[in-house]
């Protein structure tokens, strides 16, 4: 069987169309013929089944998690567009939000086990573990950001929250963990806010973790999506923000594209049906498409080169 | 050594063509223009880059700009400015010649900008030398017609503008102590911005000139009609350039003028 790959969609805040993206970005992928399985791990929030249009899923992750079930493929639900199925995580109580690490990490291989080429994950709002954990342990990570302060100052919360993770994950050195974690806690107390002056930080502290946070920027690449784009200005958002990456974050984030505001979308929220499906055609159907297709193609680019993240996390 | 005005270093407040990114040649419209870009290009690094710097940075680069543009707006104290910074750039040319001999630091640094002065005030109509395509006179490559307005004329509302600011300094002194008897405080909004400028007795169509922001906008400032402006950037823009042209109190009148806008906007949102 082919790899498979898994895209996680996040971004910090609500409403900026992560669930959009997502479940269209699944459809587009079952449309070209992939087999593909939407992952709605929005827990406590989940909602993209009746987005579909399918009932709400007979088993929950829980199930999953708490080994009622064994075998994962159980939790899938098919659903009208061909090629394509749904994991919900619509049924879960609020003890779902709270995951261990290892379980993540057992889900997504499991995830990863089942007969598809593409999952595609739609996680929540929030910058919390489980969020930030899912993300970093995609192989395409893609943010959605709106051009308004609240969205892009979540998307830099996360982007920062999420770097700070991988470093913990993946670092051996036990005093770089115990510099990262207070940094992810609310107090910062060595006033870090950036993967720059956290290698300046650890500049001063002196050894050599600074190379190792330089090679974990760059293998960190998350990827950006600006959605409700209304004029000329908010175009430029996308660009200014990649350059605002490399300049406070020393980070070389990939800007996707944008996509353009317009009434079919909430027309076809209003009507339970995919703009995928009611208004192929669309303005913004068409942007994403091309952002699909980027997105394939970096990945069989990058597919020549190692992936290290998957290497080191599964 | 080919110091020019645009390339000389000015330490403090930072070169005003340099700020700008113009050539020190650059006529009115093309400052107008590039303070337009300027403008724009705060604004969208404060929206794409939200929350990675602090906002007083924003004010600050704000300020900056809006006090390059000002200045090289207004064709006497562009001259004035090209003159200072040639002033630097000789002073920079006879240190490095003066290296190991001269003890400069010795000489007090209030005095020695003036004793500049006196030696190379006087010389630069006859310096062919260092700066053979510069002239004192107001940079010739500035159009003769900006909205209609001739150099000379430009350079008359300058300076009946200055006459008026300087005449009603008194009045203007008054009215705040009214205010103040009423209120306490004295508190910048549109209204009492109007106010200040009917008793300057300068007229909007006058200031629009000045400035060359369109009067429209700059009723709009009077009245708090901020629907008029697209982002907050612009509107602290071109509130600088008024405050500037007026002479009054920048940091006070952004800080409270903004409260107004932003509550608003709250107010809008709520």
């Amino acid at each position: 069987m082919a790899t498979k790959n898994i895209w996680a969609i996040g971004g910090g805040k609500g409403g900026v169309g992560k669930s959009f993206v997502a479940g269209n970005l699944g459809i587009l992928l079952a449309q070209s013929g992939y087999k593909v399985i939407l992952a709605d791990l929005d827990l406590g929030g989940a909602n993209l089944h009746t987005w579909l249009g399918v009932n709400s899923p007979p088993k929950s992750l829980s199930d999953f998690i708490g080994r009622e079930i064994l075998n994962i493929s159980k939790l899938l639900i098919p659903t009208e567009i061909p090629g394509l199925s749904l994991i919900s995580g619509a049924k879960d109580g609020v003890e779902i939000a709270n995951l261990k690490y290892t379980q993540k990490r057992r889900f997504l291989s499991a995830l990863r086990n089942l007969d598809a080429d593409y999952i595609v994950i739609d996680l929540g709002a929030g910058t919390s573990y489980n969020t930030v954990d899912f993300f970093l342990l995609a192989d395409s990570q893609l943010m959605v950001v709106i051009p308004e302060p609240t969205s892009i100052e979540n998307a830099y919360r996360f982007i920062k929250n999420s770097f700070f993770r991988q470093i913990f994950h993946n670092s051996k050195n036990f005093r770089l963990k115990s510099v990262v974690t207070p940094i992810l806690r609310k107090d910062n107390p060595y006033k870090v806010n950036t993967p720059k002056e956290l290698i300046d930080y650890l500049n001063k502290l002196g050894g050599k973790s600074t190379i190792f946070v330089e090679e974990q920027l760059q293998i960190f690449r998350p990827k950006i999506i600006l959605n409700q784009v209304r004029t000329e200005r908010d175009k430029k958002v996308g660009r200014a923000m990649k350059t605002a990456c490399s300049k406070y974050f020393n980070l070389d984030m990939t800007f996707l594209g944008y996509i353009s505001e317009d009434e079919s979308v909430w027309k076809s929220v209003l009507d339970r049906k995919p703009i995928a499906v009611s208004h192929p055609d669309c303005v913004p159907m068409q942007q994403l498409k091309t952002i699909c297709s980027d997105i394939l193609q970096e990945e069989t680019e990058s597919a020549a080169k190692n992936n290290l993240l998957s290497q080191l996390t599964l | 050594m080919t110091t020019t005005l645009e390339n000389a270093s000015i330490p403090e407040e930072g070169n005003y063509y340099q700020i700008l990114a113009i050539p020190s040649t650059a006529s009115l419209v093309e400052i107008r223009k590039a303070y337009e870009e300027q403008l724009e290009a705060v604004h969208l690094e404060a929206i794409s880059a939200y929350s990675l710097f602090p906002e007083e940075q924003t004010e600050q680069k704000l300020l900056q700009i809006g006090q390059a543009f000002v200045t090289l707006a207004n064709p006497i104290a562009r001259a004035k400015y090209d003159d200072e910074i040639r002033l630097t750039i000789d002073s920079e040319q006879q240190t490095d010649f003066q290296q190991e001999s001269a003890p400069i630091s010795e000489t007090p640094l209030t005095e020695k900008p003036a004793q500049i002065k006196t030696e190379t005030a006087t010389p630069p109509h006859k310096d062919e030398n260092k700066q053979p395509e510069e002239k004192l006179e107001i940079p010739k490559s500035v159009p003769t017609e900006v909205v209609g307005q001739t150099q000379e004329q430009r350079q008359d509302f300058y300076l009946n503008l200055a006459v008026k600011n300087e005449q009603t300094e008194e009045s203007i002194e008054e009215y705040y102590s009214r205010l103040r008897a009423h209120g306490g405080n004295v508190s910048f909004n549109g209204a009492v911005l109007k106010q200040i400028r009917e008793l300057k007795s300068i007229t909007l169509d006058e200031l629009a000139k000045i400035t060359c922001i369109r009067s429209t906008y700059l009723e709009a400032i009077e009245e708090e009609n901020f629907k008029k402006f697209t982002s907050e950037i612009y509107l602290k823009g071109y509130l600088i350039c008024y405050i500037e042209a007026m002479k009054l109190p920048a940091e006070q009148i952004i800080e409270e003028y903004i409260n107004l806008y932003k509550n608003q906007i709250e107010a809008e949102k709520g």
